[in-house]
């Protein structure tokens, strides 16, 4: 038990700080500890989660997918327009959207693997090409969804209480730490990532695994974007832009190397949480957007001088 | 030890992540000297200048002293503050400033640019020096060599009392190079220290007065220059006396294992044909820059060579890529564990396992106790320190790296292993465990390609020798046959 504690220090302590704020804020408001809320506070978060995955796996590969909130924000611009405009069913309209976004994610791997132009540069450039065509396809207006269709993944309540997104994000959470602590490519991505020359002479291919690590990225966008638009009901181009640097620091405050190669998916859906409850508890507590803005940028700034403390 | 000496050290150690690369150095420049610093690559030339520049703190215990005073932390600010300049072999110059910006910066105090001044005075350092250049033309458009003088111009502008030259020749012309001597002879009338590095030793024996002779990190012998031949000091650098245990193969090799014809990748090598014999260690040596180690890359499918083939226990070897290498039991340890060989961050397992995935599923899924075992079989079986499979990589020491990732190889069953350089930055009693177990792998039916500039290492342990110069094998012999002096002569002299 212990050396588990060991290994999983950094999750160990994420698990702690947001078990502590758990209950400070049960204490502190009295609407806090209610079960609406707990649910509420949890379904809040999964757009982020599903981008903070994504965007934890460009960077244990050592880039960073800068294009994962526009990829979002068209798939909701595609979902809207595919069962709202267009009336077609869900099914297929999900099926087209991820597909689309797959090809997205391979276009950045591409660019990225094959072409070897820096992570960051490829998909500030695409970022902008995703976000145009979404806007292309709205005509730059939000495209709504009927009431009564595409409820299932942001409006539905299992039971009367437990939202469906939870259970989407839950499997996305389950295939994330499958795949990025079971599965071989998952392991190749972490050590393409920790230093991409050693891999090259452990054999490794980098390019194929490059494109598999941003395919992962841009699916995972798509996951985002399907609950983010049965939740609001529409799809607008820009929906999700201002994810992206909140999913970044998510996944930093969870522990995930923006060098590359360190970090856990555990770790990165543990910074999500901590980010989540913080806000959802000073929202509790009436506290108002500007303060929750600077307790979390504190918040983030501590851990991360700890850690930095603690490696050197 | 003087006490007139402008700069000594006393017993400098360095270590980097569990390897010393420095040990117990003393050192000593006596003003008006030009102190002439050789040895191999990594023998520690560069890491002394970086303490010396105070742009690396030595291990504690370590002394510097300037003009007799003891500085407690060097810096590289104090250093410079209290005129030492390093003119290193990549040039830090501004390459879009002019040559007199570039010589004065830092100089004159005035509130606003004083160009006349600033272009006067470098013009007056530079004749001094006896070389014509137009001070107003940016750095960037002169030759490299220009630069290096430059450079120079610089440190004669601050007044230094030391400069270090790191391979200053390298980028010159051999007029350039007469003008170097002819500076270095005049810094040295006015008292100026200069440490000259370099690797050309006909340069050593022109400008230096004393020698000091650094190999695997420890200082071998300082002296007057008159006091060396260029055999001597040859000796002295690569280590002449036999340190290894040889380790031959006694009985019969068995049938060829490996062969390579007439393979060609211009411009690293050409015309390449050799063959092994099972449980046969081969070595191949030659300088660092003849193409030993892309000849070892191309075999490995990391490159791709232009013409010539490969045989495999007598089938034609195609290798797509690396993979497709290690999954025909092809195999390679780089040269460089640093940059090529671990992964930084990372567990011993992981890093033993990283080749052999595929080894470690139960199920379909990376099973970390399968992983766990890999490792502790591995630990065992050639005694890697300490036995915590989960230590980081980098906190084991450089023998111990080395044995983590010869077992990351072992674990992918290699029917050819090529090993680069696997003993450097190794101590003694790990590159003799190191040895061993090549050789017991040689005896179990392997073949082993040993890469190695180490001459005394490749006598030690090889069967049949072969040596690169230029890209070519220029001589093959069987260890009984071979004799260093003619290696030397043959491959590293030409």
């Amino acid at each position: 038990m212990k050396a588990l504690f060991q290994k999983h220090r950094n999750e160990t302590i994420l698990a702690s700080i947001f078990l502590v704020l758990f209950v400070f804020f049960s204490f502190a408001s009295r609407n806090f500890f209610t079960l609406s809320n707990v649910m509420n506070l949890f379904s809040q978060m999964v757009t982020l989660a599903f981008l903070t995955l994504g965007m934890a796996a460009s960077m244990f590969s050592g880039g960073m997918d800068l294009s994962i909130g526009a990829v979002c924000s068209m798939c909701t611009v595609l979902c809207a327009t595919f069962v709202g405009t267009m009336g077609m069913h869900t099914l297929p309209a999900l099926l087209i959207t991820l597909a689309i976004a797959i090809a997205c994610g391979l276009f950045n791997g591409f660019l990225i693997g094959y072409c070897k132009i820096n992570s960051m540069l490829v998909t500030l450039g695409t970022q902008s090409l995703y976000t145009g065509i979404g806007l292309v396809i709205s005509k730059g207006v939000t495209v709504s969804i009927p009431l009564d269709r595409f409820a299932l993944f942001g409006r539905t309540r299992l039971f009367g209480f437990l939202p469906v997104e939870i259970l989407i994000l839950a499997l996305g959470i389950l295939l994330a730490v499958l795949m990025f602590s079971y599965l071989i490519p998952g392991r190749r991505i972490f050590l393409i990532g920790a230093n991409p020359q050693v891999a090259r002479f452990a054999g490794i291919n980098i390019a194929s695994n490059i494109l598999v690590t941003y395919a992962f990225c841009s699916a995972y966008a798509f996951f985002g974007a399907i609950v983010l638009a049965s939740r609001v009901a529409s799809g607008r181009a820009d929906v999700a832009a201002a994810l992206v640097l909140k999913s970044v620091s998510a996944a930093v405050f969870g522990g995930v190397s923006t060098l590359g190669g360190i970090g856990s998916m555990a770790g990165a859906i543990l910074g999500v949480a901590v980010i989540q409850i913080v806000t959802n508890g000073m929202d509790m507590m009436n506290f108002s957007t500007y303060l929750q803005q600077i307790s979390i940028g504190a918040m983030l700034l501590i851990v991360l001088a700890f850690r930095h403390r603690k490696r050197h | 030890m003087q006490s007139n000496a402008v700069l000594e050290t006393k017993k400098i150690s360095k270590t980097y992540s569990g390897i010393r690369v420095l040990h117990d150095i003393d050192f000593s420049l006596m003003p008006g000297e030009v102190h002439a610093l050789v040895g191999e690559n990594g023998a520690g030339k560069s890491t002394l200048i970086k303490i010396i520049a105070g742009v690396e703190a030595p291990d504690d215990g370590g002394e510097l002293y300037f003009q007799g005073k003891r500085i407690p932390h060097m810096t590289a600010a104090k250093s410079i503050h209290l005129g030492i300049s390093v003119i290193y072999q990549d040039v830090s110059l501004f390459p879009n400033l002019s040559i007199a910006e570039n010589i004065c910066k830092g100089l004159y105090h005035d509130a606003f640019v004083n160009w006349k001044k600033i272009n006067g005075k470098a013009k007056e350092i530079l004749d001094e020096m006896g070389v014509q250049m137009d001070v107003q033309q940016k750095l960037r458009e002169i030759s490299i060599g220009k630069r290096q003088l430059v450079a120079i111009a610089r440190a004669i502008t601050f007044e230094s009392k030391v400069i270090v030259m790191d391979e200053p020749t390298a980028a010159l012309s051999s007029s350039e190079v007469e003008m170097l001597y002819n500076i270095i002879r005049t810094l040295r009338g006015k008292g100026v220290a200069i440490v000259y590095i370099s690797h050309k030793l006909d340069e050593i024996f022109t400008v230096a007065d004393r020698i000091t002779v650094l190999r695997d990190g420890e200082r071998i012998e300082t002296a007057p220059v008159s006091e060396f031949d260029q055999t001597k000091l040859i000796n002295m650098m690569v280590g002449r006396e036999l340190r290894f245990v040889p380790m031959h193969n006694h009985g019969d090799t068995g049938e060829v294992l490996f062969e390579v014809r007439g393979l060609t990748q211009e411009p690293a090598f050409r015309d390449i044909s050799f063959a092994c014999r099972r449980g046969e260690i081969v070595g191949l040596t030659g300088l660092v820059g003849a193409g030993r180690s892309e000849l070892a890359q191309a075999i490995f499918g990391l490159t791709h060579p232009q013409s010539g083939e490969m045989l495999l226990q007598g089938a034609p070897l195609k290798v797509k890529d690396a993979n497709d290498a290690i999954r025909k039991g092809v195999c390679y340890l780089p040269e460089d564990r640093r940059s090529q060989g671990l992964f930084q961050g990372h567990s011993m397992t992981r890093n033993i396992t990283a080749v052999t995935l595929g080894k470690q599923l139960k199920r379909g899924l990376i099973n970390a106790g399968l992983e766990l075992k890999t490792a502790e079989k591995y630990i065992r079986e050639i005694s890697i320190r300490p036995n915590l499979p989960h230590i980081n990589v980098e906190s084991l020491s450089g023998g111990n790296q080395q044995k983590a990732l010869i077992a990351r190889w072992l674990n992918a069953d290699p029917k050819l292993l090529i090993v680069d350089e696997p003993t450097s930055g190794v101590d003694v009693g790990a590159k003799l465990e190191i040895h061993k177990l090549l050789r017991s792998l040689a005896e179990q039916g392997v073949c082993v390609i040993l890469i190695s500039s180490d001459l005394s290492e490749v006598f030690a342990l090889s069967d049949r020798i072969l040596v690169m110069r230029q890209g070519r094998i220029v001589n093959e012999v069987a260890v009984g046959e071979a004799t260093q002096e003619g290696i030397l002569q043959k491959g590293l002299l030409g």
